[in-house]
């Protein structure tokens, strides 16, 4: 498989959104016919599964673990979607009971830490992406100051998710948090947070050093100066384009 | 779960307006308690199957309480107090023990000559719930270099809630039978407080090791929920047997709840049939069925994932015992049903409330929205290509060749972040090139597919 030659592309259908009920993933979506745009393709529609707990996609002793878990994530205020996603990964990827168990109640205690930082008004996602950060290394302090980045009223998760993606391919914890932080609060568009994730993920292929030095260089010349505790201050180069 | 049991099946004694027996043989009443004016203590024991959440747990075994106590009367209306208590057994791994109790004060009396009661109450209920090594620890747990077991769990919750409650309505007797009519408003207040502790495990060549000390969180989350409800019943015998249906409907509700507390249930229209045929004079055999396992006026704040008006039917069917200090036959021979069926009890749901599971996932969603989203995957050599994530409950669904080479799948997605992995010709599962990596514990990359409300783009 040549990893490289795929591409992806996601076509997002904005019209045809409908009001979805809060629960119900997929089967009471209303508008069921394919929208014009999508007739010209050979489709397949995966139906998506709404989560229900369904034992048989574990053994006997991790379903009454993981159970168990969701309980206590569902009556104490964190998603019980996202930590049952979480088991299922596991499952899917053929892991075992235990550490299934291990691993999803680890990623329940991270939720719990990112909601407390977060606060109670953050969604799902926000709380999904701050989990992977704070398992990440990340502090909730930090969490915290990306959040406050963001406007009161909008969306944390595209900067939690790309801090993350940041500290995946290679980007320092501190940096990534600066650099976020940063973007962030120059924007309250969500773009300039996209494109220092795409600069990085074009980068890091070349190196870690590089992808470092690619993303000082971004946030310097988008958000008004260099980031604190980041490496690549002597960089002498003037300031380019992403691509650059 | 019994609370069903006993909230409907409510069957008054045949003498509650006076000292003699009266020809109507049963008489049903409102969810408080009996409408009786005697003084009464009951006791009653109840198994049953299933426990109304789906979830196959084994039947749950519960005791009933209650009494009467009558206070007098001020001109034509009569006062009682009524006292009441629930005691559920703990009976299953992850599951909890549950009580209850609540006192009540009911008047009865004639308006305009129509027989009516009103009546007040107020209780408490606690569950308490410890999710043992049992539950939570792996099967095998692991052993450090010390002999002591590592990364052991220990859960521990404590449910504490208040009920207050508001009756009235009026009776009425006709051929035999009878029947109320009546309305109730209750508040019910649940505070969950759970503990969790996590000791770290750090992975060693030579084993797992304790990191550092037990991380202990403690968490805590209120709902409360006003609801009206209106209540009818109606009761009749046959030979010594009584019979009673009864029917309760929420009229309004008003839910309220911390911003992540999961939304309590919506009460469900519940239809139930009981039947009491009395074995001895002081001794009654019950029975039960009932559609859903939830009280009148829906105190039970379950954490259904699913929020819907009426809910889905759940029945649930018992059987039980009765013992009353008020003989079931009077010294005529006749049935005088009484006691504690007229007690109803109010149930806050345990840990083990898996009623959540055996239902639709909490997705929250930001707006209420959705999208079509076509993945479409460059790989036109491939023989097949296949996704799993979030949006397919992470089982493996296969993407279907274009014309022009792209494989592609429609999905619907809520708002929010979805995780994704594809592989093609039954290769290692990568994320979509693209895509945000999300953080992986369990060995393949997944990428993040975000969906950003409407009303941001």
């Amino acid at each position: 498989m040549t990893c490289t030659s795929l591409a992806l592309a996601v076509l997002i259908n904005c019209t045809s959104a409908t009001a979805l009920p809060v629960g119900a993933a997929s089967d009471a979506i209303p508008d069921s016919t394919p929208p014009a745009w999508s007739s010209a393709f050979d489709q397949t529609f995966v139906q998506p599964q709404p989560g229900r707990w369904d034992p048989s996609r574990f053994d006997s002793a991790t379903a009454v673990g993981v159970k168990a878990l969701l309980d206590s994530a569902t009556v104490h205020g964190i998603p019980y979607g996202a930590v049952y996603n979480y088991a299922l990964q596991g499952a899917a990827n053929r892991r075992s009971g235990q550490d299934i168990i291990k691993k999803t109640r680890i990623y329940f205690i991270a939720m719990v830490d990112a909601r407390a930082a977060l606060g109670d008004y953050s969604t799902e996602s926000e709380l999904a992406a701050g989990a992977d950060l704070i398992r990440a290394g990340m502090d909730g302090k930090a969490l915290q100051g990306i959040r406050s980045a963001r406007p009161s009223t909008g969306s944390a998760v595209t900067a939690l998710m790309v801090a993350g993606d940041l500290i995946i391919k290679t980007i320092p914890v501190n940096q990534a948090r600066d650099a976020v932080t940063a973007l962030a609060r120059a924007s309250k568009s969500d773009e300039g947070l996209n494109a220092a994730q795409a600069l990085v993920a074009r980068n890091a292929q070349r190196g870690p050093g590089m992808a470092r030095d690619a993303l000082d260089r971004y946030v310097k010349s988008n958000a008004g100066g260099a980031q604190k505790n980041a490496p690549g201050k002597q960089v002498t180069r003037p300031p380019g384009p992403p691509d650059a | 779960m019994l609370a069903s049991l006993a909230a409907h099946p409510v069957v008054a004694r045949a003498q509650d307006t006076g000292a003699r027996p009266s020809v109507t043989p049963a008489a049903p009443s409102a969810a408080v308690g009996a409408i009786t004016n005697l003084s009464t203590v009951s006791l009653m024991g109840t198994t049953a199957l299933p426990s109304g959440d789906e979830s196959g747990m084994p039947p749950r075994q519960q005791l009933f309480m209650g009494l009467t106590q009558p206070l007098g009367r001020i001109g034509e209306v009569k006062f009682t107090a009524i006292g009441k208590g629930y005691w559920q057994m703990r009976d299953a791994v992850a599951s909890s023990s549950s009580a209850e109790g609540a006192i009540a004060l009911r008047a009865t009396g004639r308006v305009n000559g129509v027989r009516s009661w009103g009546a007040i109450a107020y209780g408490r209920a606690g569950a308490l719930g410890a999710l043992t090594s049992g539950s939570l620890a792996p099967t095998s747990p692991l052993i450090g270099l010390d002999g002591g077991h590592v990364d052991t769990t220990v859960s521990r919750r404590v449910d504490i809630g208040s009920v207050a409650h508001a009756e009235s309505g009026i009776l009425g007797s006709s051929h035999g039978f009878d029947m109320t009519l009546g309305l109730s408003v209750e508040r019910a207040t649940r505070t969950t407080t759970q503990t969790v502790s996590i000791q770290p495990v750090n992975e060693t060549p030579l084993g797992p090791l304790y990191k550092q000390d037990p991380i202990v969180r403690t968490l805590r989350g209120v709902q409360r929920r006003e609801i009206a409800t209106g209540l009818a019943s109606l009761g009749w015998r046959t030979g010594h047997t009584a019979w009673l249906t009864s029917l309760s409907a929420p009229v309004y509700s008003w839910i309220s709840k911390d911003v992540l507390t999961p939304k309590p249930n919506v009460a469900p229209v519940i239809v139930s049939l009981a039947v009491a045929q009395p074995v001895t004079a002081w001794l009654s055999a019950v029975g039960s069925a009932s559609t859903n396992p939830t009280s009148v006026g829906g105190t039970t704040l379950s954490d259904n994932g699913v929020v819907t008006r009426h809910g889905t039917m759940s029945p649930v069917f018992a059987l039980g015992v009765s013992v009353a200090r008020v003989p079931f036959r009077n010294r005529h021979g006749e049935s005088t049903l009484n006691g504690i069926l007229g007690f109803e009890s109010r149930v806050i749901e345990a840990l083990d409330s898996v009623i959540v599971m055996a239902d639709s996932s909490v997705i929250r969603v930001v707006g209420d929205s959705s999208y079509r989203v076509l993945l479409m995957i460059d790989a036109p050599a491939a023989g097949y290509v296949e996704m799993m994530g979030d949006a397919t409950a992470w089982t493996i669904s296969n993407m279907s060749r274009g014309g022009d080479g792209r494989w592609r799948a429609e999905l619907k997605l809520t708002v929010g972040a979805h995780r994704l992995a594809v592989r093609v010709d039954g290769g290692d599962w990568i994320a979509p090139p693209g895509l945000p990596l999300a953080r992986n514990d369990f060995g393949n990359p997944v990428g993040l597919l975000v969906m950003e409300p409407r009303t941001k783009r």
